[in-house]
């Protein structure tokens, strides 16, 4: 029979794993927001070869698993190199991953800002990196704002994954757990629930958020 | 940096095909098993019926807020448990095709409301019955709505398959994974492995487009 006391009483433990899940998921969503927005910005110059790399890396990003990303990650930066610890190596495959998907969805905001604006800023005088800096950018980061909180989900729900390069995580302590007391069953059901309070939170949050946007008129 | 060392990949060639047709075999099953399912919900979020309606949002949200991994670890164990005895890739279907079906019936109900509320009334007032609606009012107008965001999503579940990997399932990350350790190379297995992905995501995505392409003139 299921014995739900089992759930129960992994909670606490695999919380604490939660809670270092959700700290890196933090960590790789802030610096995946700042590489989107750099790439993006970069990619305003409408340079040829550099839009060319980084729609080859855009590519390899959305067509490959995050899986096997990850693997590469965590054995090629030590051939090349850097002995760093797996965190470092699971943030680093999560940033990338994450900094790509941002990417696409800062450039689809700044896209949808119209250009009617920019046009009368430079008419206005302004520098480019003024209108940058206080046109489009501001409206374009409070538009991808329910995005970037749907990407926050997305990063948590991915973190069960790095249980699979020695990182101690929620996964990585349930398994701990149900190798001692043979209760997989409860141990992940205890794990599933705590995940699902998270994300549902959060994704409330965001929906709340496009909700009041929307009425703002943005 | 040393350069890649391509005999590895050429030594297990038929490992890395083998893996790549269990990847191929789920994906061809799971896909249509998750758009299936996913219509089911897509109709039953849209019932007049609140059980049906509440029954089937908890669905989507209990799949859409559990991470994949612990969906598929939880049925592993699950199956067994209550006498089910499935070789692991079995498992993996299952798994993904539910999962998967909870993306796919969003798509399927988005695209319903997408279409003029006035066209089921009529239907309605013409003699057809919910069902009859359904099938010969909205279903053929479905298409335009639902293929792309269906090629996005298989492109997903194809990914996801790499996932399995960690239920033992013999596909092509767990393919992978046997190189690197008969081989103790590491890195050229997993880039040719990405690149199999890759080829696989590009040309379901090119043949798709096609399709689409075809249809629309």
């Amino acid at each position: 029979m299921l014995d739900l006391i089992y759930a129960v009483q992994a909670i606490p433990k695999l919380a604490v794993g939660l809670s270092i899940a959700v700290g890196f998921t933090c960590l790789a969503l802030f610096l995946s927001v700042t590489g989107g927005l750099i790439l993006s910005y970069i990619r305003s110059f409408n340079i040829r070869t550099v839009n060319i790399i980084i729609n080859a890396y855009v590519t390899y990003i959305r067509g490959t698993p995050l899986l096997v990303q990850l693997y590469l990650v965590y054995y090629l930066l030590p051939e090349i190199g850097f002995e760093l610890p797996a965190f470092v190596a699971g943030l680093t495959a999560f940033v990338l991953n994450s900094a790509a998907i941002m990417h696409e969805v800062i450039r689809g905001g700044l896209s949808s800002i119209p250009p009617g604006q920019q046009e009368a800023a430079i008419a206005a005088g302004m520098t480019n990196r003024a209108i940058w800096r206080y046109i489009t950018f501001p409206q374009a980061l409070i538009k991808v704002l329910p995005q970037i909180i749907s990407e926050f989900t997305i990063l948590l729900k991915a973190t069960p994954l790095l249980a699979f390069i020695s990182i101690v995580e929620t996964f990585r302590i349930a398994q701990l757990i149900y190798s001692n007391n043979y209760r997989p069953i409860e141990v992940l059901i205890g794990a599933a629930i705590i995940f699902f309070c998270v994300n549902f939170s959060v994704s409330r949050l965001g929906i709340f958020m496009e909700k009041k946007l929307a009425g703002r008129g943005l | 940096m040393m350069g890649l060392n391509i005999d590895v990949i050429r030594e297990n060639l038929p490992l890395f095909l083998e893996g790549l047709g269990v990847t191929m075999l789920i994906s061809v099953v799971a896909i249509p098993a998750a758009i299936m399912l996913g219509a089911i919900v897509a109709l039953c979020r849209l019932s007049s019926l609140k059980i049906l309606r509440t029954g089937a949002l908890c669905y989507l949200e209990i799949l859409r807020n559990v991470p994949f991994m612990i969906q598929v670890f939880l049925i592993y164990y699950l199956l067994p448990f209550y006498g089910f005895r499935f070789p692991a890739y079995v498992v993996g279907i299952i798994g993904l095709s539910i999962y998967a079906s909870s993306y796919f019936s969003e798509i399927i109900r988005a695209a319903i409301l997408s279409l003029p509320t006035g066209q089921l009334e009529s239907a309605r007032s013409m003699g057809m019955s919910k069902l009859q609606a359904m099938i010969h009012i909205v279903l053929p107008q479905l298409p335009p709505y639902i293929v792309p965001p269906f090629i996005n999503q298989s492109s997903t579940l194809i990914k996801d398959t790499a996932i399995l990997s960690t239920i033992t399932v013999q596909e092509l990350t767990m393919a992978t994974q046997r190189v690197q350790q008969e081989s103790y190379d590491f890195v050229e297995p997993l880039v040719f492995a990405a690149a199999l992905y890759l080829a696989i995501n590009t040309i379901m995505i090119f043949t798709m487009s096609k399709i689409k392409q075809a249809k629309s003139t």
